[in-house]
């Protein structure tokens, strides 16, 4: 708790709040797996990330609540900025690679040594990201770098939410010392009272119409079908 | 050392002749026998050339493993073939009986040798020193002796063989003409009596031939894969991920419906469409004693993500409507503004929010429920 303490936050929120530094190749889905904790979307289209994106992102626990500053760093060379200063005061990374391209896998050390130069023993977890694509390259045998190292290695598919909960878990429990730690489901408060009059019927459905003739979004394989 | 050898030999091919004429040996038999140990080693030999272009550097123990592996089950198969041919030397020669087992299992190298001398032996009443090369074959391995039994019995099939395989053209004739007139000296009638056998024996070892080839193939892949440790190895079996959200327990409320499913919300600007917002699962809940369909059950709709943060938590509203078109069920649900979870303090925002599920049916089953929970009053 003391490394929340720690870190130079003037809106500070009542709980834990650690900086996450999320680094990796271009295009190997560091964005996207945040954007699907954050908002829910799956972002489709490719647009690198230039210089760093900070979104703070909650999670309930049986400790109560805790936010990860998830720093979201460029990829690309060509966008990557002042990487150092990205890094200070990290509290804790997550190294991301893609299993449909061998390059992004061979560079994790280079990742790593970037991070260690910086923030020395932080708990660092290395993701596996679009395991569920066909054209796999990096097999699941192939990932060793983590054992040398002492990191987390967790397979994700940002596209089908496929263990993406597991490195934010982890990391939650490292940081916070309690290895039983675990994610509890929101509260669901009572919601907002409805009163509904004759002039928010018509309201209401004017806009079913409306959304009955919007056309339907496109049906991509989210595993709805298991 | 030579002039023994030679002399024995001689005694054995002697012997041997004289044997074929009562034989009780099954043709057939004998003629998958051969063809098993052509189709073996002709794969073998293909699987050595490959190696030697693609992986000149690197031991092929595993190739060697196998060959041996694939003879001793062709021993073991046709073991009536091996015993009558054993059975036959030992007619001949007491001396020689316990040698050929031992040979056959540690002397590899020498049987390939062998093999190569067994070819040449339809030659063998011409020449003195092709004999001479023979008799190492016959003292070494069994399996040299049924390519030399089979030739011996059936001309015609040997022929056939030779004729297939379109291997020393110049070769096959030789022999053919050889044993033929041998036969027709000897027993006139065993011509027409071979020939049937080789006939009906021809047609079914070729489907055993298949079987044969088909093993030692998958085999040499093996090898190669192992030795060149480039395997495109299917992925490992993907583990369930195990749940790491603890679920809410709350008392007095009691679950009517459950889906699994993926929300979009209306874009502000309507040329946007709809806006993903994540999958999870959805929940229509109400108060446990209320009675159905009432104000007082309060109905609410609540849909999480995997993390367990909410997506959506909403009432179900006296006058709800809902347009269902394939598998998604859109509807006006009203959440408060900023935390979803805080009610009271904030406004109150409607919203359009289409909800994805497995299939059609289960978007009817969707509705249905809501309709039914729906407030009267």
């Amino acid at each position: 708790m003391s490394r929340a303490q720690a870190l130079p936050d003037p809106a500070a929120v009542g709980y834990p709040s650690f900086k996450l530094i999320l680094v990796g190749d271009g295009g190997t889905g560091k964005t996207t797996f945040v954007k699907r904790h954050i908002t829910g979307e799956f972002e489709k289209r490719y647009e690198p990330t230039i210089g760093v994106e900070v979104r703070p992102l909650d999670f309930h626990t049986s400790r109560g609540k805790v936010r990860f500053c998830c720093w979201d760093t460029a990829g690309q060379e060509k966008f990557g900025g002042l990487r150092d200063g990205y890094y200070i005061h990290g509290h804790c990374a997550i190294i991301m690679f893609d299993v449909t391209s061998r390059l992004t896998y061979k560079n994790v050390p280079t990742w790593h040594k970037d991070i260690c130069r910086v923030c020395d023993n932080i708990p660092i977890v290395l993701c596996g990201n679009k395991v569920d694509m066909k054209n796999r390259q990096v097999k699941a045998k192939m990932v060793t770098f983590h054992r040398k190292k002492n990191l987390q290695y967790y397979e994700i598919s940002a596209k089908s939410n496929y263990n993406f909960e597991k490195p934010f878990l982890y990391l939650a429990r490292k940081l916070t010392g309690d290895m039983n730690l675990r994610f509890v489901e929101e509260l669901a408060l009572l919601p907002a009272d409805v009163t509904i009059d004759l002039i928010a019927q018509q309201k209401i459905e004017t806009e079913i119409a409306a959304a009955a003739a919007m056309p339907l979004p496109d049906e991509d394989e989210d595993g709805l079908m298991d | 050392m030579d002039r023994p050898s030679f002399g024995v030999h001689r005694a054995e091919s002697s012997h041997q002749h004289m044997m074929a004429g009562p034989a009780t040996l099954d043709p057939q038999r004998a003629e998958a026998a051969n063809k098993h140990v052509r189709a073996l080693n002709s794969q073998f030999a293909s699987w050595v050339q490959s190696q030697l272009q693609n992986h000149p550097a690197e031991l092929w123990e595993d190739g060697m493993r196998d060959y041996i592996s694939h003879a001793s089950e062709i021993m073991e198969k046709f073991k009536d073939v091996v015993n009558w041919i054993r059975q036959n030397k030992t007619g001949s020669a007491v001396v020689l009986s316990p040698g050929p087992p031992n040979d056959e299992k540690t002397i590899s190298p020498a049987a390939v040798d062998s093999k190569f001398t067994v070819q040449s032996s339809p030659d063998n009443g011409q020449k003195g020193p092709v004999t001479a090369a023979s008799s190492p074959a016959f003292q070494n391995s069994s399996s040299p002796n049924l390519f030399s039994f089979a030739s011996h019995q059936k001309t015609p099939a040997f022929t056939g063989i030779f004729g297939d395989k379109k291997n020393m053209p110049g070769d096959s004739n030789k022999p053919s003409f050889q044993f033929g007139a041998n036969n027709g000296f000897s027993t006139p009638s065993m011509p027409s009596i071979f020939s049937a056998s080789g006939a009906q024996s021809f047609s079914m070892p070729s489907q055993t031939l298949f079987s044969v080839n088909q093993q030692p193939a998958i085999s040499g892949n093996k090898s190669a894969a192992e030795a060149s440790g480039d395997a495109d190895e299917d992925a490992e079996p993907e583990q369930p991920s195990s749940p790491s959200v603890k679920k809410a327990e709350e008392k007095g409320i009691v679950v009517v419906y459950e889906a699994k499913c993926k929300v979009y919300v209306k874009h502000d600007d309507p040329a946007n469409g709809w806006k993903d917002i994540g999958v999870g699962q959805l929940n229509i809940r109400c108060k446990e004693g209320a009675e159905k369909a009432s104000k007082e059950s309060t109905p609410t709709i609540v849909i999480r993500n995997d993390v367990g943060k909410i997506l959506l938590n909403a009432l179900i509203y006296k006058g709800i409507k809902m347009n269902v078109k394939k598998s998604t069920v859109a509807s006006i649900f009203h959440t408060s503004d900023g935390q979803p979870s805080e009610s009271g303090s904030a406004t109150v925002v409607a919203r359009t929010y289409l909800i994805r599920v497995k299939n059609d049916e289960a978007a009817a089953k969707l509705s249905a429920a809501i309709m039914e929970n729906a407030p009267l009053e």
